[in-house]
C-alpha cells in the first residue's frame, strides 16, 4: 500500500503554502535574530491549518490522524528551516496520548494553546508528585510550558512555569535549548502501558527524521538551481563532472535516506507491527537521514563556493540544524542496537 | 487478496525451496549450477508462479507489483538463482514487453519463462564501454535481412545462452545515436563464436562473443530500424534497477559477517559492533529503495533515471559489507587450508565486489544519468554529437 494518499499531497500543499508565505528566508531570519519562534505563524498553522492536533484522538480536541501526516509537516517546516515549536509539542502529543495520560491537557495543546517538549534523559527522581533532578539539552526547553519527561514504567508532566531553566548556546540558530533544574518541581507521573518508552524514542526519531529529510531536499535543490546558473571557464559549473558528480552523491544520499525514512513511517502506522521492528526501522532512519542531512548541507557550502561560506546565505543555517538535530532525543546509542538488530547480540 | 498467493509461494519454497549453501557453487561447479538453475525455474513454472508481472498471454500471470513482493518475502533464504536469470527476465524480457513485435513476445517471452532458453546481452565492444552508442559491430542490410560482422565483449552467461539482444549499427553515416538497431540473435546461428574470458576472481562467467557473417532476418529486428538507441536506453535502464535490488552474486551477505564475528569472540568489540551497524544500515537503504522503486515501476515502463541511486548503492554496500569480513577475518580471510570449501570466502566476496561498480555502467555514468537527468544539471560539451559515426575518433 502506498504511504501517501492524495489527502496527504493536499496537506503537503497547504503547509507549503502558508510556509512560503510566512516563512520565507527573510522572516526566518528575523524569528532567528529575535529568538523563539513567531507566535503569529504558529497561530496561523495550529489555528487556520490544526496542525498542531493532527495525531491527538479526537476525543480530545486532535483530528486523529498519525505519524504520516505529523511526517508531511515536518519535511515542511525541515524545507523552511523554520523554527518552530512544532517538533517538540506533537511530540509531547504523541507521547501523551499514546500513554492515556494528562486529558486535560490534550485539548489545549491540540488548539497550539500551550507549548510541550520531551525528554528521554534519566537524571531526574520522582518522590511522590514532585520532581528534582537536571534535565539537560531540552529542545525547545526555554519556550515550552510543559516538559514530558520519558521513563519507565511511566511518564511525569512537569509544569515549566517558574522552572530554572538556563538557555543554551546553540550551533544551530533555529532550535533553542535549556538546561533545566528541578528541585520538587510540582509534577504529574502516569502510567504508561509496557513498551512506551521505546516508542515515543522511536516515533521521536523518525520525527526528526522527516524533519531532515526536508532540510537536506531543499538545500540540495538550492545547490543544484546555482550550479545551473553560475558560470566559470565559460560554463555553468553544474556541467563539471566534479560538480554534477557531488551533487549525484547529494542526491544518492537524499533518496536512499528518504526510503528509511517512508518505510519507519508506515511502520509507525501500521497497527501491531513488531516493536523490535519499529525500533530498527526508526534508528535506521535516524542515522541515514541524519546522516544524509549533514553531508548534503555541507557539500552545498562547497558547491557554493565563497557566497555560501558567508553569514547572509542561509547554507549554514541548515548545515548547523543538520548537525544539532542529528544529536536529538538521545541517537547515540543508534549503531551499537543496530548491530544488535543485525544479529550481533552483546554477550 | 495477496494470501492465497502467498500461501501458494510458501508451499513451492517448502517442497522446493534450496538452501543458498545447498546449491552447486557458481564458481567451483558452473555446469551443474546452471542445469540446477534451469530446474529451479522450470519447478516455479510447473508451480505457476513464474512472470509474476507479465501478462498472461505470454506465459506470466498478469499481477501487480505487490505479489512480486510476496514472492521475494516468501523467497527469503532460498536461492534464487538471480544470476542466470537476471539478464532475461530484467532486461530482455521487459524491452520486448515494451517494444517487441505481437509475434516477438509471443516466440520468446514463453520459453524464457520456462527457462527453455536463456537470454544475454550483447552490447559491449572493444572500443565501446561507457560510449556504447559508439559501437562498431556491423549488420548490413542484405535481401530482406541483415548480414552481422564484429566484436562483443563482457558477455555475460553468454556461453549458457541460447539468444541474446544485441545493438548493431545499421547506418555508419548518421551519427552515433541515430545509426543503431536492435536484434534478436540466436546464439546457435553460423557465424557466432563464443569464447570465455577469465575474471578478477578467477571464475569465468563473461565472454567474448564474435560475429561473423551472422545472418538476421527482418523479424530479428526489435522496434524500429535505426531506433536501437531508444531500446538500448530502456534496457539499460531496467538494468539499473535490476542490479539496484540486492547486490546481485555477491556471496558475502550481511548474515555471513555477523557468524563471522561471534566466531572470533568480536559480538562486543565495540568497533565491529559500530561498523556492522553502519553496513546494517548501508543495507537497509538498498533494500529499501529497490522496493520503493520496484513499486513505483510497472513492466516494460522506463523505471526512469532515479534507479542509478540504487545501483551506486548496491555496488557501494557489497564492497562495505566485504572489507568488514575481512577486516574481522585477518589473516584467515587471505590465506586458507586448502582442505577448507569455503576457506576462500571472503577474499572471493572482496574480489566479487567490484564488478557491481562497473557492469551496467560504471559509478562515473551513473553519477552523469543522476546529475543531467534527475537535478537538471546542463551537459558536458560533446564533441561527437552531430558528427558522423564514420568521421568519429574512436579507440581500440
Ligand atoms: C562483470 C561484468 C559483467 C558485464 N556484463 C556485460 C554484459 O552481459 N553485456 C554487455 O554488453 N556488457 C557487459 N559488461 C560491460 C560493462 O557494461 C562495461 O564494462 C562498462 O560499461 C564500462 O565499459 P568499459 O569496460 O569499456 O570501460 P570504459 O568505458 O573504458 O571506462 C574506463 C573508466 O573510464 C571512465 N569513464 C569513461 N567514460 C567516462 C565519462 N564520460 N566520464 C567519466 N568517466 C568516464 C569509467 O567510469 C571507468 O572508470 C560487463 C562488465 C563487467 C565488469
Amino acid at each position: 500500500m502506498a504511504l501517501y494518499a492524495p489527502e496527504h499531497d493536499d496537506l503537503r500543499a497547504a503547509v507549503r503554502g502558508l510556509l512560503e508565505k510566512a516563512a520565507d528566508s527573510a522572516a526566518v531570519r528575523r524569528t532567528v535574530a529575535a529568538g523563539g519562534f513567531d507566535a503569529a505563524l504558529w497561530q496561523r498553522m495550529s489555528g487556520e491549518l490544526g496542525l498542531a492536533g493532527l495525531a491527538i484522538p479526537e476525543e480530545h480536541g486532535g483530528s486523529g490522524y498519525g505519524p504520516v501526516e505529523l511526517g508531511v509537516v515536518l519535511e515542511e517546516i525541515g524545507r523552511a528551516n523554520l523554527p518552530s515549536p512544532y517538533l517538540t509539542t506533537v511530540l509531547a502529543g504523541v507521547a501523551l496520548s499514546t500513554a492515556g495520560a494528562a486529558d486535560d491537557l490534550l485539548p489545549v495543546v491540540a488548539a497550539g494553546e500551550r507549548l510541550a517538549t520531551v525528554s528521554f534523559g534519566t537524571g531526574w527522581t520522582l518522590d511522590g508528585d514532585r520532581v528534582t533532578g537536571l534535565v539537560d539539552h531540552v529542545p525547545d526547553g526555554t519556550t515550552a510550558d510543559r516538559l514530558v519527561l520519558v521513563g519507565a514504567p511511566g511518564g511525569v508532566v512537569v509544569d515549566l512555569a517558574g522552572a530554572d531553566r538556563r538557555p543554551l548556546r546553540t550551533m544551530d540558530l533555529t532550535r533553542g535549548q535549556a538546561r533545566i533544574t528541578l528541585a520538587g518541581a510540582p509534577a504529574r507521573p502516569f502510567a504508561a502501558p509496557h513498551g512506551w518508552a521505546g516508542r515515543v524514542g522511536a516515533v521521536a526519531a523518525v520525527l526528526v527524521a522527516c524533519e531532515q529529510v526536508g532540510g537536506a531536499d531543499r538545500v540540495l535543490e538550492t545547490a543544484s538551481a546555482y550550479a545551473g546558473e553560475r558560470v566559470q571557464f565559460g560554463r555553468p559549473i553544474g556541467s563539471f563532472q566534479a560538480v554534477k558528480h557531488l551533487l549525484a552523491d547529494m542526491l544518492v544520499a537524499l533518496e536512499l535516506a528518504r526510503s528509511t525514512q517512508q518505510h519507519a513511517l508506515g511502520l509507525l502506522a501500521a497497527p501491531g507491527a513488531d516493536p523490535a521492528a519499529v525500533d530498527a526501522a526508526a534508528r535506521s532512519a535516524r542515522v541515514a537521514c541524519s546522516r544524509a542531512f549533514v553531508q548534503i548541507s555541507s557539500d552545498a557550502i562547497r558547491v557554493l563556493g565563497g557566497i555560501g561560506y558567508t553569514w547572509e546565505h542561509d547554507a549554514h543555517l541548515y548545515f548547523r540544524r543538520a548537525r544539532a538535530s542529528a544529536a536529538l532525543f538521545g541517537a547515540g546509542d543508534d549503531l551499537d542496537r543496530l548491530a544488535t538488530h543485525a544479529g550481533l547480540v552483546p554477550s | 487478496m495477496t494470501d492465497d498467493f502467498r500461501r501458494r509461494c510458501a508451499a513451492f519454497f517448502a517442497a522446493h525451496g534450496q538452501h543458498p549453501e545447498a546449491v552447486p557453487s557458481r564458481s567451483r561447479d558452473p555446469a551443474a549450477y546452471v542445469a540446477a538453475a534451469r530446474d529451479h525455474q522450470r519447478a516455479l513454472h510447473g508451480a505457476g508462479l513464474a512472470g509474476i508481472t507479465w501478462p498472461a498471454a505470454y506465459g506470466g500471470l498478469g499481477l501487480g507489483p505487490e505479489f512480486r513482493r510476496v514472492f521475494d518475502e516468501e523467497a527469503a533464504g532460498s536461492e534464487t538463482f538471480a544470476d542466470l536469470f537476471t539478464i532475461g527476465f530484467g532486461m530482455c524480457g521487459p524491452v520486448l514487453l515494451a517494444l517487441g513485435t505481437e509475434e516477438q513476445r509471443r516466440r520468446h517471452l514463453p520459453p524464457m519463462l520456462r527457462a527453455d532458453e536463456v537470454w544475454c546481452q550483447l552490447f559491449s565492444e572493444p572500443g565501446a564501454g561507457s560510449d556504447l552508442a559508439s559501437l562498431s559491430t556491423a549488420a548490413t542490410p542484405d535481401g530482406d535481412g541483415w548480414v552481422v560482422t564484429g566484436q562483443k565483449v563482457w558477455t555475460t552467461y553468454a556461453h549458457h545462452s541460447d539468444r541474446g539482444l544485441l545493438l548493431a549499427r545499421t547506418d555508419p553515416g548518421v551519427p552515433k545515436h541515430r545509426g543503431l538497431t536492435m536484434f534478436v540473435a540466436d546464439m546457435a546461428a553460423p557465424g557466432i563464436t563464443v569464447r570465455p574470458l577469465r575474471q578478477a576472481t578467477g571464475d569465468a562467467e563473461f565472454n567474448e562473443v564474435f560475429l561473423d557473417d551472422v545472418r538476421l532476418g527482418p523479424d530479428d529486428v526489435v522496434g524500429e530500424v535505426g531506433g536501437g538507441w531508444r531500446a538500448a536506453t530502456l534496457m539499460l535502464a531496467n538494468e539499473r534497477v535490476a542490479l539496484s535490488d540486492n547486490p546481485i552474486g555477491s556471496p558475502v551477505t550481511l548474515d555471513a559477517v555477523v557468524a563471522l564475528a561471534r566466531r572470533h569472540g568480536r559480538a562486543d568489540d565495540p568497533v565491529v559492533r559500530r561498523r556492522l551497524g553502519e553496513a546494517y544500515v548501508a543495507q537497509q537503504e538498498v533494500d529499501l529503495f529497490a522496493r520503493r522503486i520496484a513499486a513505483e515501476v510497472r513492466v516494460g515502463n522506463d523505471p526512469g533515471s532515479l534507479a542509478s541511486v540504487g545501483k551506486l548503492a548496491a555496488a557501494r554496500v557489497a564492497r562495505q559489507v566485504a572489507a568488514l569480513a575481512l577486516e574481522i577475518a585477518g589473516p584467515e580471510a587471505v590465506a586458507w587450508d586448502p582442505d577448507d570449501p569455503d576457506g576462500g570466502l571472503w577474499a572471493y566476496g572482496e574480489l566479487y565486489a567490484p564488478s557491481l561498480s562497473i557492469a551496467g555502467g560504471t559509478e562515473q555514468i551513473q553519477r552523469t544519468i543522476l546529475g543531467e537527468r534527475v537535478l537538471g544539471l546542463p551537459r558536458e560539451p560533446q564533441a561527437d554529437r552531430d558528427v558522423p559515426f564514420r568521421d568519429l575518433r574512436r579507440s581500440g
